[in-house]
């Protein structure tokens, strides 16, 4: 049905792809960062034109598209760096673009929505607005957008990045129920075991150019990472030394910002898990540790002293550093250098006299670029124009400027595509290694059980266990995440 | 839970709020405040500023900012009294030549941000240099007065000796503003062109048009609000209007607008208006100094920002 | 196509503006630069060389030179002093041209800087701020260009041209004082309700507000009620304070400002059709320097058709532009030593001299005597 075409001779992000879909089926595409996925489905939304090449669809024939062409044509894209009206309400959101009258009927609008979001069992309230809705209920405002457009093909992008384990699951039964209705899924992930559970062919990009095009049950997982890396890995989860049994970190009893009563302990040199449902207040919990929340109850002991910490300086001066979750508001100054980046919580030691000494930030950038192996031409290239793997590193190599001990990693490879992943899971390891202690907060089963000496479970604010690496298994972890 | 609700309650309503501490402080204070001859005087006062502010509002919310609002008014003023008292058009035709240039000023700003691919407020400090410009050659230092008694009627008028003819043009303006802003999908797409232009452009919406009529619709209005402002003053000169912009950008912000764009509610910015109003004319009435009147102005607007931060604190 | 057609009319109207500020610029002398004709040609040219020329001009010809700094050019009084300006000292033989301080120290710097560099021969300013000129004085005195202060006095000058901001009050209250006693002869002493609109935002307004409120020691029937203070002096700020004064003093009969754009406000309101006031003949608004525009107000109030009634003038634009000239002349020459003063003349516009005004441009009918 459609025949896609695509060059970039110039800057060859893409370099002569061409794929066809075929009506009604759930097409994968896979690749590692920078493979030119992104690209990719931009030119069939219509965000950017292609340089060089045509797309087809439905038999017509177009050199680029317009964004309301793309959507006339029934092209829906869910972005996984969700672009939406924040300050405006989820039936805003779902219409906009839309064909309306000119005099909008809010009552009714408010109903349409109602039932297109009951095709996915949500029940927002329509007049929420998208800025107070979880990132989950965000991803399923935009998939109801993609149907109310009528769309016949529909983009993922990274879908199940940021939503929990249950969800994950509701997710693809709308993918099977979307392709039911005829619907071509095009659907972008990192995580490759979803891919087998719910496509039925995969293609594969790499470095900009096309690789093959294959059917799910034609390959396997390993099969898969070798079409996407060119080469081998060896282990999805590197193996690392074991801890100490040093106690770095203690909290009692802690409550506030949502969460309640939680106690544990941090060894030198261990990686914690901590697993949880969305809303499981995991994010909170960490917030209170750094520093950047209020606790009400409960105490915290770094190296066995108790300290209070009032700020995110505070939780710093005390060896605290935390790679946040959302890395594009959270973590980087994205149209900043990376040199900037990385000297911005360390400007104290890379100045005298308040003056900014430029040979010393650079020899410490330049430092964590070859550490942390990020992949750039210059260290004044804008955080903005990285891929989500070395945005990562520029904002571990931001945390460790300020020399922390312990480093908070909150979703540490969502959006990362599995070569960029191996990388950071390495790096983490290396740092534990170290002697420095990790608290990782995941919502990546696979990761959590891959990487995590130990894993505490919180539900609603509480803490329903603590697993040891022996007793680690999917079903517990998913049991004590319910509440069970 | 409770406690939240107070706080988003008192959030939501400051304005109103703010206006009735005023009126009630300024009632006792002075006892012609709350007669209705003030009344009246207190929404006269600012009628070409509602108007002005709900041009301002407009180029607020669908993302950008313009600085050249009052040496629009300035232009538009002194052309529309030029005209009329040189005899040169009649009054309906002074009009809509006010309005029309106007609007192609604000386009003028609304194509040069575009095409400059500039923010907004530094290309209006151009072009408010320009129209400053414009405006005194057109009046040559002038001031022109005598103006035809149906214009001055739109300005000074009552009908049927009681409802100000210009609260009532001010009135039909901010309301059809506010259908348009809320009920319209126009309204709409001027939300969403502020609120997040890539994500507009990425629905569909054609953001360029959206924020070049944004600025034209606004220019529109703002000549209105000259033509109001000539109206009621009998007279005009290229400082009619001057700085009339900050004082609606002020409203704007002190009711919840927000200096990104995609966020705010009209009628609660008019409210504003009022509130900055009441303040100026109750601080007359009970004869404060200047000085103490700078003071007075600055802790109200503390205050209303501390209203609102209600919502943020509790949420 | 329609994206065409936007680009066509803003291109168009853009056009025109441009058009406006040509013409604009050819029939007024408005141009700050040298203003020989051959000179003003060529000032599309380098700057520097534009300089050289008015230097080499000056020299060769061995014309007298002289640029005039003015306070600001809104209003037509600014803007018809700097015309005069011009026109009477070339008649005289000088090469005149204005600047446009804009109300800002900061411009009126530059603008005497650019002076000094064209080696004018003497300098005339309006200081903003008196204060600030004491380097750009220092430089002329070092180039040998005589300084006139006008108006505002400076820290040093050659010579200074006053019209005493306390004196211009005191006469207007005279005059004022004159209209009142006579009006209400046969009214109590201290009876008839007088307030003041002030604007105590500079200097001058605080000096002149503070001489307004005293207006009970020169009329025997004047009652000062109040003083009100208005943030700006502009002519919307006076019509929202009447409108208010109105509501709280319903009697007030005369009212005294320094400021002619509130006086304009003021009686704009009083005359519009929400007035409370619709008999004008026991009322009256007295004020300082307005422009031709608020004669004619003055002449309607014979009529009671306006209130105005009277105000105070720093002289005509071309008595004022005359004494200049005098003393461009004097310290140029050396017939006046340096630090001469020169009183302004003042202008009483009223009634009775208001015809005259409007017909000459000056009164001569009535002068200071009249009213010491």
């Amino acid at each position: 049905m459609k025949n896609i075409t695509k060059e970039y001779p110039g800057v060859k992000a893409l370099d002569d792809v061409s794929i066809s879909f075929e009506e009604g089926e759930v097409h994968a595409l896979v690749g590692e960062n920078g493979a030119g996925k992104s690209t990719f489905i931009k030119t069939i939304s219509g965000a950017i034109r292609p340089t060089l090449g045509t797309i087809v669809i439905g038999g017509k024939e177009y050199s680029g598209l317009e964004p309301a062409q793309a959507i006339e044509l029934g092209v829906a894209v869910v972005y996984q760096e969700m672009i939406q009206f924040e300050a405006m309400t989820v039936a805003d959101n779902i219409f906009m673009g839309m064909k309306e009258g000119l005099v909008l009927d809010d009552k009714s609008r408010c109903e349409r929505a109602k039932e297109l979001l009951a095709i996915f069992d949500s029940h927002i309230d329509p007049n929420t607005k998208i800025r107070d809705l979880s990132m989950a209920n965000r991803q399923i405002v935009e998939l109801t957008k993609a149907v109310v457009k009528k769309a016949k093909i529909i983009i993922m992008d990274e879908p199940t990045a940021s939503i929990t384990m249950a969800e994950q699951e509701k997710l693809y039964g709308v993918v099977q129920k979307l392709k039911a209705d005829g619907i071509t899924v095009i659907y972008i992930s990192h995580r490759l075991e979803e891919l087998f559970q719910i496509c039925d062919r995969v293609s594969v990009l790499r470095d900009g150019k096309y690789v093959t095009t294959i059917g799910m049950h034609e390959t396997d997982k390993d099969g898969l990472i070798r079409l996407m890396v060119g080469r081998e890995l060896s282990e999805t989860y590197p193996k690392k030394a074991p801890c100490t049994d040093e106690v770095v970190l203690e909290v009692e009893h802690l409550s506030g910002n949502g969460v309640e009563d939680i106690s544990f302990q941090l060894h030198k040199g261990e990686i914690l898990g901590f697993a949880g449902l969305v809303g499981a207040g995991r994010t909170e919990l960490m917030e209170v540790i750094y520093g950047a929340a209020k606790k009400t109850a409960g105490v915290i002991r770094i190296n066995g002293k108790e300290v209070e910490l009032h700020s995110p300086s505070d939780g710093m001066a005390n060896g605290i550093g935390l790679i946040p979750e959302d890395r594009k508001y959270q973590g980087c100054f994205l149209d900043k250098s990376i040199l900037w980046n990385i000297s911005i919580s360390n400007l104290k030691n890379l100045s005298k006299a308040t003056v900014m000494d430029r040979k010393k930030e650079t020899e410490v950038a330049e430092g964590y670029k070859t550490k942390l192996r990020i992949k750039t031409p210059s260290l004044q290239q804008f955080a903005g124009g990285l891929s989500g793997g070395n945005q990562q590193k520029v904002v571990l190599a931001k945390a460790l400027a300020a020399a922390p001990d312990i480093l908070i990693f909150d979703e540490p490879t969502r959006g990362i595509d599995v070569g960029a992943r191996y990388e950071i899971y390495m790096l983490m390891n290396e740092l534990a290694e170290q002697g420095k202690s990790i608290l990782m907060v995941s919502s990546d089963m696979e990761e959590l059980l891959g990487m995590s000496e130990r894993i505490v479970v919180l539900h609603e604010g509480q803490k329903k266990g603590e697993i040891e690496k022996e007793a680690f298994s999917q079903e517990l972890v998913l049991q004590k995440a319910s509440g069970m | 839970m409770k406690k939240k609700s107070v706080g988003q309650f008192v959030a939501n309503w400051s304005m109103v709020i703010l206006l009735l501490v005023l009126v009630v402080f300024f009632g006792i204070m002075s006892d012609v405040f709350l007669t209705p001859t003030n009344i009246t005087n207190i929404l006269v006062q600012n009628v070409h500023v509602a108007v002005c502010t709900t041009a301002v509002f407009i180029i607020m919310v669908s993302g950008g900012c313009d600085l050249s609002i009052g040496y629009q008014v300035s232009v538009a003023a002194v052309l529309c009294t030029k005209l009329l008292a040189e005899g040169v058009v009649n009054v309906p035709v002074a009009i809509l030549i006010a309005i029309a240039t106007c609007a192609l000023l604000g386009a003028f700003n609304g194509f040069m941000t575009l095409k400059l691919k500039s923010n907004a407020m530094i290309v209006t400090l151009g072009t408010m240099a320009i129209f400053q410009g414009v405006s005194y050659l057109i009046s040559g230092s002038k001031t022109f007065h005598n103006l035809p008694k149906s214009l001055l009627y739109l300005g000074q008028g009552k009908i049927a000796g009681v409802v100000p003819v210009n609260v009532v043009i001010m009135l039909v303006v901010v309301l059809v503003a506010i259908f348009v802003l809320v009920k319209t999908s126009i309204g709409r797409s001027v939300y969403a062109a502020g609120d997040n232009p890539e994500a507009a452009r990425l629905a569909g919406l054609n953001v360029g048009k959206v924020k070049l009529l944004s600025f034209t619709v606004a220019g529109a209005l703002v000549g209105i609000s000259a033509i109001l402002l000539a109206a009621r003053s009998g007279s005009a000169d290229s400082s009619t209007g001057v700085g009339i912009e900050f004082t609606g950008i002020t409203a704007c912000v002190l009711s919840g607008v927000a200096l990104k764009g995609g966020e705010g509610t009209l009628w609660k910015a008019i409210i504003a208006v009022y509130v900055l109003g009441i303040l100026a004319n109750g601080m007359q009435l009970i004869n404060l100094g200047t000085y103490p009147q700078y003071i007075a102005k600055g802790v109200i607007m503390l205050f209303s920002l501390y209203l609102s931060s209600k919502e943020a604190k509790t949420a | 196509m329609k994206k065409k057609l936007m680009a066509v009319l803003l291109t168009t109207a853009m056009a025109c503006a441009t058009l406006f500020t040509g013409c604009g610029a050819s029939d007024s002398k408005e141009v700050a630069a040298p203003a020989d004709g051959a000179a003003a040609e060529e000032a599309a040219g380098e700057a520097a060389e534009d300089v050289a020329d008015a230097v080499a001009d000056a020299a060769d010809t061995g014309d007298k030179s002289v640029g005039f700094v003015t306070f600001g050019l809104g209003g037509d009084f600014f803007q018809m002093l700097a015309d005069e300006f011009v026109t009477v000292m070339e008649a005289d033989g000088w090469e005149a041209s204005y600047a446009d301080g804009a109300f800002d120290p900061t411009k009126q710097i530059e603008a005497c800087e650019n002076y000094i560099a064209q080696q004018v021969d003497v300098l005339v300013c309006w200081s903003v701020a008196a204060e600030a000129m004491d380097g750009v004085i220092a430089e002329c005195q070092e180039k040998g260009i005589k300084f006139v202060a006008f108006v505002a006095p400076t820290a040093n000058y050659d010579a200074l041209m006053i019209s005493d901001d306390v004196t211009m009050a005191d006469y207007t209250c005279k005059l004022a004082a004159k209209w009142i006693d006579s009006k209400y002869a046969d009214a109590e002493d201290h009876s008839v309700p007088v307030v003041v609109l002030s604007c105590r935002e500079a200097t001058t307004g605080v000096l002149q507000a503070d001489e307004l409120i005293q207006i009970e020691k020169f009329s025997t029937k004047a009652k000062f009620i109040k003083e009100v203070e208005l943030q700006n002096e502009t002519v919307n700020d006076g019509m929202s304070a009447a409108e208010n004064l109105f509501t709280t003093d319903k009697d007030t009969k005369v009212i005294l400002t320094a400021h002619s754009n509130i006086a304009t406000g003021v009686n704009n309101y009083l005359t519009s059709l929400s007035s409370p006031i619709t008999d004008y003949s026991d009322m009256g608004i007295f004020t300082i320097n307005g422009d031709t525009t608020m004669a004619e107000t003055i002449k309607q109030s014979v009529s009671d058709e306006s209130l105005i009634r009277g105000m105070v003038m720093t002289g005509s634009v071309n008595d004022t532009a005359n004494e200049i000239k005098m003393v461009c002349n004097g310290v140029l020459d050396g017939s006046l030593e340096k630090g001469y003063i020169q009183e302004a003349g003042t202008l009483f516009v009223d009634a009775d001299t208001v015809d005259e005004f409007l017909e000459n441009g000056t009164i001569t009918s009535v002068t200071n005597e009249d009213f010491q």
